[in-house]
């Protein structure tokens, strides 16, 4: 062991504070070394001195104490006998609360959703005017309809639509939401289609 | 050593009937506690507080804790350790209560209310005692509040050092390192006449 290792060793040694392997590698350093030796000395010496502190002589505590418990409200038997319903009326207000939490984020019945299955079927292709609609479909506006109407003469980029109607690998739903201006169209690829280009 | 430890059974046994007995209502068998644990109580406030004053409300403060508290308290276990955590978070509560410990210890220092005033009686040699004291108080001092309960518990209450951690609520390891760090503060400070 070298004298840095042993210096920290020395406070914790001082006081069998130190796990017995390591506090006999220290001992065999202390015994070689004469510097380390009277560090270790030191530092008993000082815990000597802090253990000589004595405290003053105090007054009897029982008055004092007996009286602040008797100046305490009656918590005791009290407390105890009634913890159980403390305790029921709290889970109570909890279960109160969270419920209240429940009914308002739901908010009103939810309405009946549409039948998906109904609008999930891209294949065949239908033709625009034989198009299944859920109930409340308003139809669209002839601007939304007017790049298909008047497709662009050479060689059209397909739009998502057009997949739905003309490609094999691809599924379509369309769900129609509260607002009339908004329609949510959903594609997908077909299960079991495969996803390689051809 | 078997003496020893023998004497440290029958005093735990003892306890736990006096606790017992307190929890079935018996008003007696609380004070009778108080009688027994309240030297030691009011040492390690005084320790930890570093004056009289505030040993002594601290002190007051735990037993409240302890009669508060001895309802849910398990008589088989042990007391002593239990009774030991009240104490250090009464002693906690009010050196937080009154600015922070530190300071409360320093103002002490300041006030020359640490040490018990020298009486013209004392001899030559209780003078010097009286003011050696008052130095290992000023020791104490520096150190940081969780070095100086570490070392309290460890050097003056004579602690194994994993109680000390179960009481202070750390791990050996830590603990360990606050005590290694206290010595060495104490002993730089002694040095230094």
């Amino acid at each position: 062991m070298k004298c840095a290792q042993a210096e920290n060793l020395i406070p914790l040694f001082v006081g069998d504070d130190l796990a017995p392997r390591e506090a006999d590698a220290l001992r065999a350093h202390l015994a070689s070394c004469p510097q380390c030796e009277a560090r270790a000395a030191e530092f008993a010496d000082s815990r000597a001195w802090l253990q000589s502190l004595q405290p003053p002589a105090f007054d009897d505590l029982r008055g004092a104490v007996l009286g602040a418990i008797q100046a305490e409200p009656p918590r005791g038997g009290w407390f105890d006998r009634r913890r159980a319903p403390r305790w029921a009326l709290l889970a109570a207000c909890l279960l109160l609360l969270a419920g209240a939490a429940l009914f308002m984020r739901r908010g009103p019945a939810p309405k009946p959703a549409p039948d998906l299955t109904q609008v999930a079927r891209p294949e065949p292709p239908l033709p625009e005017s034989r198009r299944i609609d859920p109930p409340r479909f308003d139809p669209p506006t002839p601007r939304r309809a007017m790049p298909r109407r008047h497709p662009a003469p050479a060689q059209p980029s397909p739009t998502p639509a057009d997949l739905a109607t003309t490609s094999d690998e691809m599924l379509r739903i369309e769900m129609q939401t509260e607002d009339p201006n908004i329609r949510i169209i959903w594609f997908a690829p077909k299960p079991g289609a495969s996803t390689n280009p051809k | 050593m078997v003496e020893e430890q023998k004497n440290r059974e029958e005093a735990r046994d003892a306890t736990a009937q006096l606790i017992r007995r307190a929890q079935a209502g018996d008003s007696t068998a609380f004070d009778q506690l108080v009688l027994a644990h309240q030297r030691r109580t009011l040492a390690l406030a005084w320790r930890l507080l570093g004056n009289a004053e505030d040993a002594r409300d601290a002190a007051q403060e735990a037993f409240l804790r302890a009669f508060r508290h001895l309802g849910r308290f398990d008589a088989s276990l042990d007391f002593a350790g239990w009774f030991y955590r009240i104490i250090v978070n009464a002693c906690n509560d009010l050196a937080r209560k009154r600015g922070n410990r530190f300071s409360s210890f320093e103002a002490a220092l300041e006030s020359g209310a640490l040490a018990e005033p020298a009486s013209p009686r004392d001899t030559e040699s209780e003078a010097m005692a009286a003011q050696e004291q008052t130095r290992i108080l000023k020791a104490l001092a520096q150190l940081t509040e969780k070095e100086r309960a570490a070392i309290v518990l460890r050097d003056l209450e004579g602690l194994p050092t994993e109680e000390v951690a179960r009481i202070l609520g750390s791990s050996p390891t830590t603990v360990r390192s606050q005590i290694s760090s206290a010595r060495t503060k104490l002993k730089a400070f002694r040095e230094k006449r």
